[in-house]
């Protein structure tokens, strides 16, 4: 293993070949010796100017005349109000500090620069300085914080030889970081009035919701929901707003245990999603199906709790046969007795109920996802594109294919 | 006021960290950075690089006592 400059030169060009990642390097006083790989002379500069706190926690030397606020003996994590991640860690000669490097910066989720763009419209600045900046902040790296982290190991590894854990790292408490003065995020996050007007579609199981939230003067956007991870981060919200669909749905009727084991159902289906588009095909899926049950709930007059709940169960388990005696025995009554109260409060028989119903749902699935009919077919308990085929048209008219065209 | 010439960006900004009220930039083509907010700072600290901009804007600050702070780094 060669010296530390050895060491130190390895792994800035290391970091370099994976992105646009700088390493800067300072001596005992804090005087710049290299900018570590910044494409733009400016950018060791973002550490210093965050409010001067970061240089409180930076270690120094003891006979420095410099008040020893909280000086860090291992490597440190600073953020900024921004998004922005720096790591630092020193290099020891004799005792003394020699290094000091400052790792950084970097964004640890790619939601920081898109609030950045954001925020700098309500800025009063030309379109050119606002261009200019946005050019710096793009050629910044996104990291996940784990890798940031897993680098800040290596660079102590360099400095030191040691195996460090991320455990070992210093994060100063977040109590000192730089607050906007009302100027800047203010608005950051949604309207509370915009969330209620949504969950009140919800709760009244309205089906011109589309057209209603078009019209809704929806600002601000999630706040940060998750450690970095963009994919946690839109997961997170879709976990959130299904649970806040759920209550809503309660509110407007739909019994409590069919609501939280929707709910749990969604959420295990955003959990299994692979990607952005996945995660937001169930979001569009989920606020549906909780309106469409309100609503139902909502149309149908004439029917007794106990019938509701069976029409509950038999919508949740869309994907099964009907089982009347599962569905009697849950309500204490006979085969026989279940299924003349059913048909004379629903019009329907069960097994009538459960193919309408898989029906309706069928129609959402073709007209809102992107589910292709052989899924949806699978999804709703079909053994075969064809029967599913069969029955659709008996129900509605035509083959799913062209309800499909026709709904585009 | 306008910034002095050779004045140090970095102790400027670190001393309006310490101001009571807000700090203004504002350049001649009106474009105006409140400076205790981190996002206008970074934008400020990329305007530096355009000497002729710092030349001509002025600052100006809410509190009269930060004025006194700030005196160092401004013309009179």
């Amino acid at each position: 293993m060669g010296s530390v400059a050895e060491r130190i030169a390895l792994f800035r060009e290391l970091l370099g070949s994976v992105g646009n990642i700088c390493l800067t390097e300072f001596d005992s006083d804090y005087e710049l010796i290299n900018t570590g790989g910044a494409s733009i002379d400016i950018i060791p500069l973002f550490f210093v100017v965050n409010g001067g706190k970061e240089l409180e926690w930076m270690p120094v030397n003891e006979d420095e005349n410099l008040k020893p606020l909280k000086r860090s003996s291992g490597p440190t994590v600073f953020t900024n109000p921004l998004g922005l991640a720096w790591l630092s860690d020193v290099e020891v000669r004799d005792g003394r500090i020699y290094r000091i490097y400052l790792l950084g910066p970097v964004f640890l989720d790619d939601y920081s620069v898109r609030r950045i763009e954001h925020e700098l419209d309500r800025i009063q600045v030309s379109l050119t300085i606002k261009r200019s900046f946005l050019d710096i902040i793009r050629i910044m790296p996104v990291l996940t914080v784990n890798r940031f982290y897993e680098y800040g190991i290596m660079l102590r590894c360099c400095l030191t030889g040691e195996r460090i854990s991320i455990d070992d790292f210093i994060r100063p408490e977040l109590s000192w970081m730089p607050r906007e003065n009302g100027e800047c995020f203010q608005k950051r996050h949604g309207t509370f009035r915009s969330e209620s007007a949504i969950l009140k579609l919800v709760e009244d199981g309205n089906l011109s919701y589309k057209e209603e939230m078009k019209n809704l003067a929806v600002t601000g956007e999630m706040g940060r929901v998750s450690n970095g991870d963009y994919l946690r981060q839109a997961k997170n919200t879709v976990i959130i707003f299904c649970a806040l669909c759920a209550r809503a749905a309660i509110r407007g009727g739909l019994d409590s245990e069919t609501s939280y084991e929707l709910s749990d159902g969604y959420i295990r289906q955003v959990e299994a999603a692979e990607n952005l588009a996945q995660v937001d095909e169930v979001n569009k899926v989920m606020l549906d199906d909780f309106i469409r049950r309100v609503h139902r709930l909502k149309t149908q007059t004439g029917i007794s709790p106990q019938i509701r709940q069976s029409c509950d169960y038999i919508c949740l388990h869309l994907s099964e046969r009907p089982d009347i005696h599962l569905l009697a025995s849950r309500l204490g009554y006979t085969d026989y007795y279940f299924s003349s109260k059913f048909k004379k409060e629903t019009g329907m028989t069960v097994r009538d109920y459960a193919t309408k119903r898989r029906m309706e749902r069928a129609g959402e699935l073709l007209r809102d996802s992107n589910m292709d009919i052989q899924e949806i077919a699978a999804a709703l308990g079909f053994g075969s594109q064809s029967y599913f085929g069969e029955v659709f048209r008996s129900e509605t008219g035509m083959s799913p294919t062209r309800y499909r065209k026709c709904r585009e | 006021m306008r910034l002095r010439q050779d004045t140090d960006i970095v102790e400027f900004l670190r001393k309006v960290g310490g101001c009571r009220g807000d700090v203004v930039f504002t350049t001649e083509e009106n474009d105006v950075l409140n400076l205790r907010s981190t996002l206008s700072r970074y934008v400020f600290i990329m305007l530096q690089e355009n000497t002729r901009m710092f030349q001509t804007s002025t600052v100006t600050v809410s509190d009269p006592r930060d004025r006194l702070m700030l005196a160092p780094f401004l013309e009179d």
